[in-house]
């Protein structure tokens, strides 16, 4: 059976919400909810960040024989403008989300020439179901140089090798 | 018309990972085909790779071209391994599904969204922006 897979936003060590289809929402709080609660401020000074948000592959339904090279990246244009930026660090295990700086690289730096590994600690091959490798760790960042108002939504691609 | 309005007249919306299976024959003449006549999945594995002297993907649906790929041992060409690359964009707004015949000489991709092929050096890593 081919696999089918999906991303999830992570709210536990293995619980978390599908956002395969959905958006992932940076807030000021620690919740999945995609809505205008909540919302970043721009500072008068210094950089506001949001609460980190951990995205993670799931596996709904296994592969024949099994999933490598878990990967992830952007168009590498960070359309957010000027003051806005999304960091990301890697973790192996589950993490509470945080609203400190995580002093992460910058994901629009990661394209399909310079990709996100996510199996660095919870190496494959993968097989079976359920979640499977590393977390991404997302953060925005927000300084005083930003401008105010709603912002387009800017999209991650996640690949994967099925055998 | 294009492929897009033929899957929608034929009604095949496969998942973009079943619109090819695989094809695998060797030398000994032996043929192994991703899926057995029950629609069991099977695995290229249980083949010796030093004799897979054909590595086919054979399109499920109606509009996609079938790809041979024929490995001329007498060149020092070997098959290394067969996989799928899968891509989803984070809010599925678009999917894409490779298929990737690995030799020891370079790979061939073939798109599962329209048949379209590329070859690499079989070294290359293919990332696509969807």
């Amino acid at each position: 059976m081919a696999a089918s897979v999906q991303i999830h936003e992570m709210t536990g060590t293995a619980t978390g919400v599908d956002k395969t289809t959905g958006t992932v929402r940076f807030k000021t709080a620690e919740e999945t909810t995609v809505d205008t609660a909540n919302r970043l401020q721009v500072p008068a000074a210094g950089t506001n960040y949001s609460y980190t948000k951990l995205l993670r592959f799931y596996f709904v339904s296994g592969p024949s024989v099994d999933i490598t090279n878990l990967r992830a990246y952007s168009d590498g244009t960070n359309t957010f403008g000027t003051g806005i930026g999304v960091v990301y660090t890697l973790l192996g295990t589950w993490s509470a989300n945080i609203n400190t700086n995580i002093s992460g690289t910058d994901v629009f730096t990661k394209t399909s020439g310079a990709v996100i590994d996510l199996d660095v600690t919870n190496t494959g091959p993968h097989t079976g179901t359920g979640y499977k490798g590393d977390y991404l760790r997302l953060q925005m960042t927000v300084g005083s140089t930003a401008n105010p108002g709603t912002l387009a939504a800017e999209t991650l691609t996640f690949a994967y090798d099925e055998t | 018309m294009d492929i897009n309005d033929l899957k929608k007249m034929t009604n095949l919306q496969l998942a973009p990972n079943v619109m090819y299976a695989w094809q695998m024959e060797t030398i000994d003449g032996e043929v192994l085909t991703q899926y057995d006549s029950e629609g069991k999945e099977l695995s290229w594995k249980t083949l010796d790779v030093d004799k897979i002297i054909r590595c086919s993907f054979l399109p499920r649906v109606l509009g996609l071209p079938r790809h041979d790929i024929m490995l001329d041992f007498s060149a020092g060409e070997k098959f290394i391994k067969r996989f799928g690359r899968g891509f989803v964009k984070q809010d599925n707004s678009k999917t894409e599904y490779v298929n990737c015949c690995m030799t020891n000489r370079y790979r061939v991709w073939v798109f599962s969204s329209d048949g379209r092929v590329i070859i690499t050096k079989n070294d290359f890593e293919l990332y696509i922006n969807l």
